[in-house]
């Protein structure tokens, strides 16, 4: 199982095009995207465009900043086609330069996190620990619970616990270690649990 | 190791990252320790809550929105080169040069041999002779050769020093003539 197939299947949040593919038929598509055909260039982009945009938005935290990361990530697809390796699963890939666009595009925004800032902006909504929570409402807690990570946790946790991939394949786009991966990662779950923490205090 | 350090572990612990030698340390500490199974509680809480995340289903005005906008950036250009410039140009050439070949090398016989012929049937005709036909012109050219050659002195062995003996990778033409001390050599390089 490639760590595509990993990802799709430990979600179970796959596009239906993705379940639909052979792995012959993707390898097909991406060779004619990578020789310029447009329109299997067209087929790669519905195919993955879900994963590099929710993920950039996880990372940046703003729809629009997600977009126009997911944008350039795409485009750089394009731009090093002919540097991609088709007998390899192109989602590792993109999940890396989706981490390495985030980055280049905080970094260049100058958008710190707000808890750097000293400027914790708790969600405006009521929270309810004993009933069901909307699932707006949750993006929200988390979103907020990520500012008071570091950038290199966000990535872990998001790829780890959100896309659903295994520690060393986090490692292997991260250009980090397994035990880096998983200090990361044990810190970031330790983080989150104490916002939720925190805001259940201030509510009650 | 401090209820902190086994916090960190229970982190890992709870989604499978543990390694076997650590979680049985762990789970040693969870034994006695009601503050740690209360935390490993409320974190199972924290990561179903982080988990749900995944199966929340993607913004399809923001997708589109996307895909549009890295469509537009992507030269026109860019569409399926599958029979790429350099072969139609190299086609061209070969159809080219067929061409060239076919109309330098076929030359029909008829229309070659009345071309020759045209000279001498228009002398005849202003001279009030008959006409000579093709075969007539042809035979008559042969034994014009013929006279040409018995006419030339003999070159004796002045030739044969001269002309040199014929290379293997040449293309020679032996000609013989009626005077055995005349041989002539075309040499085509």
């Amino acid at each position: 199982m490639d760590l595509s197939e990993l990802a799709l299947r430990m979600t179970g949040s796959a596009p239906e095009v993705e379940c639909s593919g052979s792995a012959e038929e993707s390898v097909q598509i991406l060779k004619r995207a990578i020789a310029g055909d447009r329109v299997a260039f067209d087929q790669i982009i519905l195919r993955y465009e879900r994963q590099v945009l929710m993920t950039a938005w996880r990372l940046l935290g703003s729809r629009e900043d997600a977009q126009d990361a997911a944008q350039e990530v795409f485009l750089r697809l394009y731009r090093y086609r002919h540097r991609i390796d088709e007998k390899r699963a192109l989602l590792p890939w993109l999940y890396r330069m989706t981490v390495n666009v985030c980055h280049d595009l905080r970094r260049k925004r100058r958008r710190d996190d707000a808890l750097a800032a000293g400027e914790i902006d708790l969600p405006h909504f009521a929270y309810d620990p004993t009933g069901e929570i909307a699932r707006g409402e949750q993006r929200r807690i988390i979103q907020a619970a990520f500012r008071t990570l570091t950038e290199k946790e966000r990535a872990a946790v998001v790829l780890r616990d959100i896309e659903g991939l295994g520690t060393k394949d986090v490692a292997g786009i991260l250009g980090s270690s397994e035990t880096t991966v998983r200090s990361q990662i044990s810190m970031a779950r330790v983080k989150i649990r104490k916002f939720v923490d925190t805001l259940e205090k201030k509510r009650s | 190791m401090t209820c902190a350090d086994f916090e960190k572990l229970i982190a890992l612990d709870i989604e499978g990252d543990l390694p076997q030698r650590k979680a049985a340390r762990l789970g040693e500490h969870l034994e006695t320790c009601l503050t740690c199974q209360e935390f490993r509680e409320k974190l199972q809480a924290s990561q179903a809550l982080l988990k749900s995340l995944a199966q929340e289903a993607a913004d399809e005005a923001a997708l589109r929105e996307v895909r549009q906008r890295v469509l537009d950036e992507i030269p026109s250009e860019a569409a399926p080169h599958r029979f790429p410039a350099w072969r139609f140009a190299l086609a061209a050439a070969l159809l080219a040069a067929a061409i060239f070949a076919a109309v330098t090398l076929w030359r029909p016989r008829g229309h070659g041999v009345s071309k020759s012929i045209e000279a001498p049937r228009q002398a005849a005709t202003e001279a009030g002779r008959p006409a000579p036909t093709a075969s007539e012109y042809a035979q008559a050219q042969t034994e014009k050769a013929k006279h040409v050659l018995r006419q030339r002195k003999p070159l004796g062995g002045s030739l044969a020093a001269s002309v040199k003996p014929p290379q293997a990778e040449q293309l020679t033409v032996k000609l013989v003539t009626d005077d055995p001390n005349v041989v002539i050599y075309w040499l085509v390089d």
